[in-house]
């Protein structure tokens, strides 16, 4: 698993390493009951503090998408329907700025629904 | 080692040199074990006598203790690189090593010689001969491979180009996984924001601000606006505000009702990176506020 922290996005780094593993889990790179990269590992991997990764450990499991299991470390303990929603609010967030910016610049929304289908298109 | 014992306690420390210059204006610190704590401030703010009296270099007054104990009784599991990288320059590194292990017990030589590789240092030169990066660079090989409860770095990227920088990051991250704790000043912000757990902001011997970088993100936001004779901060908490050239620029503590507030079209507001939260902080520390 593989994902790659942004230190200057506006997202906390600690939240970006917990979106960063609900997508592994979205897209089935994680699955339930693998092991997470211990806290070392994925700190020196994705270059951030052992710290701030053992928080977003820690949120991750209060939230019941991880689980620590002694001598184990973390594992997964939930599967892609239950982060599906999360991870799905988490993009569509993302839209908020551009689209204030459209609408101030006076995008009407039938304009902006036709650049998402032809970007729709583009991508698939 | 206790995971939550402090590594350095210090309380209203003091420091005021010959001629009645204040360096040190009463500071409290607190730094945990296994963080990286960054002491960060424009120059003459007073970082360095604040790493030269955690050591003892320097009379103060004031509280300071070091994993738990006086500083002269863990003199030997601290590791420190100064601001000055004084070395003997007549030798050349082959000497240096093992200058190094006669010297110190827990220096690993075998590790020197990898980060001197990793960083080209020639082996048979004068150290008179090197650039200033060079002689950083040796000084860190020898004092990371020092092994120590805790490092105390002053300047530790000075000189370096940007890939021995990163390479330097690197290890001292590693020291944080390996369950040391590292302590080090900057002023190379975009450094700082990569690898430090914590950070202080220090400005004419004072704290101004102690904090880590995720919470600056939470915590605040940043407005910019035209600096006209009109313009005037909200009544919102503001953490600092500066005058710049045509533009006022301020942190404020985010709530939606601030976020409501500066939600026309003369502002811009922003999430803080580092870089931006310690400019605005020190220039309204320094006179150019309102």
């Amino acid at each position: 698993m593989w994902f790659d922290i942004d230190i200057r996005s506006p997202l906390p780094i600690y939240d970006q390493i917990k979106r960063g593993v609900r997508e592994e889990i979205l897209k089935e790179r994680l699955k339930e009951g693998d092991t997470l990269p211990s806290i070392r590992e994925m700190a020196s991997q994705i270059r951030v503090n052992p710290n701030t990764v053992a928080r977003a450990y820690r949120e991750l499991e209060m939230e019941g998408i991880i689980m620590a299991r002694q001598g184990l470390g973390y594992i997964v303990v939930s599967n892609r329907d239950q982060v599906r929603d999360s991870v799905f609010d988490n993009l569509s967030a993302e839209l908020r700025e551009p689209l204030l910016r459209m609408k101030k610049s006076g995008i009407s929304l039938e304009r902006l629904l036709e650049v998402i289908e032809k970007i729709w298109k583009e991508i698939n | 080692m206790e995971r939550d014992q402090l590594t350095l306690r210090i309380r209203n420390l003091q420091k005021t040199y010959s001629g009645n210059v204040k360096a040190v204006r009463g500071i409290d610190v607190d730094v945990e074990n296994q963080r990286i704590y960054a002491l960060l401030g424009p120059n003459g703010a007073g970082k360095t006598t604040v790493l030269k009296s955690i050591l003892g270099l320097v009379n103060y007054s004031g509280s300071v203790e070091v994993l738990g104990r006086p500083i002269d009784e863990v003199r030997e599991r601290i590791s420190f690189v100064p601001e000055e990288k004084n070395l003997y320059e007549n030798l050349d590194i082959e000497s240096t090593l093992r200058l190094s292990s006669r010297i110190s017990p827990r220096f690993n030589e075998k590790q020197a010689r990898e980060l001197i590789e990793n960083y080209k240092l020639p082996y048979r030169e004068k150290i008179r001969t090197f650039s200033n990066g060079m002689k950083t660079a040796l000084y860190l090989a020898v004092a990371l491979s020092t092994d120590a409860d805790l490092y105390i770095l002053d300047e530790p990227t000075w000189g370096l180009d940007p890939i021995m920088r990163d390479d330097t990051l690197e290890l001292i991250r590693e020291k944080v996984i390996l369950g040391k704790t590292v302590i080090y000043t900057s002023h190379i912000i975009p450094e700082v924001e990569k690898i430090s757990d914590e950070f202080s902001i220090m400005v004419n011997g004072k704290i101004k601000y102690t904090g880590n970088l995720d919470g600056i993100k939470e915590k605040y936001r940043i407005i910019k606006m035209p600096l006209k004779d009109k313009t005037k901060p909200s009544s919102e908490r503001c953490l600092a505000v500066a005058k710049e050239i045509n533009r006022l620029s301020m942190i404020v503590e985010y709530s939606e009702a601030t976020e409501e507030y500066y939600k026309n079209d003369e502002a811009a507001i922003s999430i803080p990176d580092l870089e931006e939260f310690f400019q605005i902080l020190v220039r309204s520390e320094n006179g150019n506020a309102l």
